[in-house]
């Protein structure tokens, strides 16, 4: 394991620069990776030079299964993380229900690429004491709406994966975090969540790390969420099916 | 919540309160926001009726920055340094970083922008956009003095690079062109080396229009503008207190306050006005009293002193929402340009006139200005400059004005759209003569008119 060294999945969307920004500053090296290369290059340029740290740049598209074993040689070249942040999410629209591929796509983004990408990252860790693993889910995985059952059950198998393999990695010494993520200002939050409710990346990038690096392993972010997702998950299923959708 | 989405359904845009600096108008529009540059096309490709304005901080004063019935597009997230080089000091950055972030990123590196507003809160692209000048355009120019390259993404989607040499036409119909020529995404800005944070300041009380002018002319310091009482009249008119700077050197440091750290933090204050102040409590008899007591209590001249630059250029910065001073209704400020020839006269009238009106107040300033640049509806001219705040009343005040436009459309001088929302279309031409040779080269690039602004529409500049 390399000191400080950091890695953030997903660091074009708006948490993950808010993130890298929340290492940067404190020196950290950071490994980024993210479909779109050109413009993680200009998330990575921003933070070399305000910053004067180390960055490596690597591909990730949670739809392209080839590139996942590239990505962990790629890593380990470099050097073992001492924090991991997985970062990718999406939405999709509600079309995207009748659709097997959009199916499959969003399923991927949000939950199978994080779980394939541990598939082979697991050997490595084993062994990495003191390493920390952080998944950023959602409270939309406490419960399946009408709006969105796909990103919901994505972000809730994301969720009991976490539970699993934080009991795998317990003795081996490795940290498995789930953040409960409320709402964020970024792209998929953009004009749908009331703004007084809504987070800012930079504050919500650390209130992550300060969750990361207490070693919690359930997380609501911001906090309240635990007392509104308590009362829902109270709600019940027969009431609940019940409910004009939202 | 209300959404509504332009185009293609999946589009994320918010509904938002937009009000330009002065308040008028304040209105609700859509805004998109995008994260990147490459996902502007997608916004351009939509069917945006009502048309799209870029918009940055939206620090400008009148409606060149809102599109009332149209979409915004936010260049906020755009706020990327893409490359710096310290020995040249060339500074190439993504259009939505705020001049604060770069000098919060410069001046520790011993760099400092060469031209500067009375607010840092504005972007660089708003910068070019508006042509801003500072207090140094007599000897510097504008803001498009100190870029040498933008990139642009015009109407048909297409990314442009332009400099002087590459594309000139759409670079100076860009500079100053008030975000009509397309959407810019990056600009390359030329830095000044500077030894320290500090500012060397040296302040002259002056005692009419003529000595203002005069002093303000004659001095050899790079920045140099007047504050004047506004509301003086007769003998006395055009009062005021002159202050000089320039950059302080280690030399400097060394002689006038050698404990001094060249570059240190600078701690900020948050103060705010929180509410919206009442017309009754500031009216012109409170101005009288705070511009009599702030000339009063300056001495006839100073000694050379040394503040940060922070204070110096952006003193209102300190204030948070200090636009509600004049109340819900928002105000004016009238900025005009004069030749040197006619100013004295031009500044006499409207000074007497607007202040046995009542309409004038704390906030005023006389500048002179170095020769203009080739941007057709860029500001400055060689000469003088007036500007004059005033809180928005009524028609007569509108009528007023209106007067005062032609006294300095005869004396060939203009009025600042960017700190426009009251100007006709009937003086634009008369004001800026160049203006349809720019309308040309922007409709060229823009056939369809997807870019608009309620200023652009108010005063028909494309037409």
């Amino acid at each position: 394991m390399t000191a400080n060294l950091v890695l953030i999945i997903g660091s074009t969307a708006a948490l993950g620069q808010a993130l890298a920004e929340e290492y940067a500053k404190t020196g950290c090296p950071l490994m980024l990776a993210a479909r779109d290369l050109a413009a993680q290059r200009e998330v990575a340029a921003d933070l070399r030079l305000r910053y004067a740290i180390e960055i490596h740049e690597f591909f990730y598209d949670a739809n392209d299964a080839t590139c996942y074993r590239a990505l962990i040689d790629s890593i380990v070249a470099v050097g073992i993380p001492r924090h991991l942040f997985f970062v990718v999410g999406a939405i999709g629209a509600s079309r995207d229900l009748y659709s097997a591929q959009a199916v499959e796509s969003l399923t991927r983004v949000n939950y199978l690429g994080a779980a394939s990408l541990m598939a082979e990252f697991l050997p490595i860790l084993i062994g990495a004491a003191g390493t920390r693993v952080t998944f950023i889910g959602s409270v939309a995985g406490d419960r399946g709406r009408a709006v969105n059952p796909l990103y919901c059950a994505a972000k809730s198998a994301l969720d009991t994966y976490a539970q699993g393999i934080r009991q795998l990695l317990q003795p081996q010494r490795v940290g498995v975090c789930l953040v409960r993520l409320g709402y964020v200002d970024s792209r998929l939050s953009y004009g749908r969540t009331p703004r007084a409710l809504t987070l800012t990346p930079s504050r919500a990038a650390a209130l992550v790390k300060r969750a990361c690096e207490n070693n919690r392993s359930i997380v609501y972010i911001p906090w309240w969420w635990s007392i509104v997702m308590a009362g829902i998950k109270m709600i019940p299923e027969l009431v609940w099916k019940r409910l004009s959708p939202f | 919540m209300k959404v509504r989405r332009a185009g293609s359904p999946r589009t994320p845009v918010r509904w938002e309160q937009l009000s330009p600096w002065a308040l008028r108008p304040s209105i609700t529009g859509p805004v998109f926001r995008p994260a990147f540059v490459t996902e502007i096309p997608q916004y351009l490709q939509n069917d945006v009726n009502g048309g799209l304005l870029a918009v940055g901080a939206r620090t400008a004063y009148g409606d060149a920055c809102v599109n009332p019935g149209g979409y915004h597009l936010a260049t906020e997230q755009l706020n990327k340094m893409l490359a710096f080089d310290g020995s040249s000091g060339r500074l190439t950055c993504r259009s939505g970083v705020t001049l604060k972030d770069l000098l919060n990123f410069s001046v520790p590196r011993g760099w400092f922008l060469q031209v500067v507003p009375g607010t840092m809160r504005s972007t660089v692209g708003g910068a070019f956009a508006c042509d801003i000048h500072g207090k140094n355009h007599h000897v510097q120019g504008s803001f498009a003095s100190t870029v040498s390259e933008i990139e642009i993404i015009t109407a048909d989607g297409q990314t442009r690079e332009c400099s002087r040499v590459v594309n000139p036409e759409l670079f100076w119909a860009t500079a100053g062109g008030l975000g009509q020529t397309g959407i810019i995404t990056k600009l390359t800005i030329q830095l000044l080396k500077v030894e320290s944070a500090w500012m060397v300041v040296s302040q002259v009380k002056t005692r009419d229009l003529d000595h203002t002018m005069t002093a303000s002319e004659s001095s050899d310091w790079p920045y140099s503008v007047s504050w004047i009482d506004s509301l003086a009249r007769g003998r006395p008119l055009g009062r005021g207190v002159l202050t000089l700077a320039r950059h302080a050197t280690t030399n400097d440091m060394r002689h006038m306050s050698p404990s001094l750290a060249p570059f240190p933090d600078f701690r900020t204050t948050r103060i705010s006005l929180p509410f919206f102040v009442p017309r009754w409590l500031t009216g012109s008899l409170t101005w009288r009293t705070l511009n009599g007591a702030y000339y009063g209590l300056h001495r006839t001249s100073t000694q050379p002193f040394l503040t940060h630059f922070r204070p110096y250029f952006f003193p209102l910065d300190g204030v948070s929402h200090w636009n509600r001073i004049y109340g819900r209704k928002g105000f004016i400020e009238y900025q005009i340009a004069m030749p040197a020839a006619t100013a004295s006269a031009a500044f006499r009238e409207i000074l007497e006139r607007l202040s046995s009106s009542g309409n004038a107040s704390f906030v005023a300033g006389i500048k002179c200005f170095g020769a203009g640049n080739p941007g057709p509806l860029s500001f400055p001219i060689k000469g003088y400059t007036l500007a004059v705040d005033m809180p928005a009343t009524g028609e007569t005040q509108a009528l007023l004005l209106r007067r005062l436009d032609e006294a300095v459309t005869r004396g060939g001088g203009r009025v600042y759209f960017v700190k426009d929302s009251r100007l006709t279309p009937s003086v634009v031409d008369a004001m800026y003569p160049r203006r349809r040779e720019w309308a040309e080269t922007v409709n060229g690039y823009d056939p369809e008119g997807v870019f608009t602004s309620s200023l652009v529409q108010r005063l028909r500049l494309r037409s």
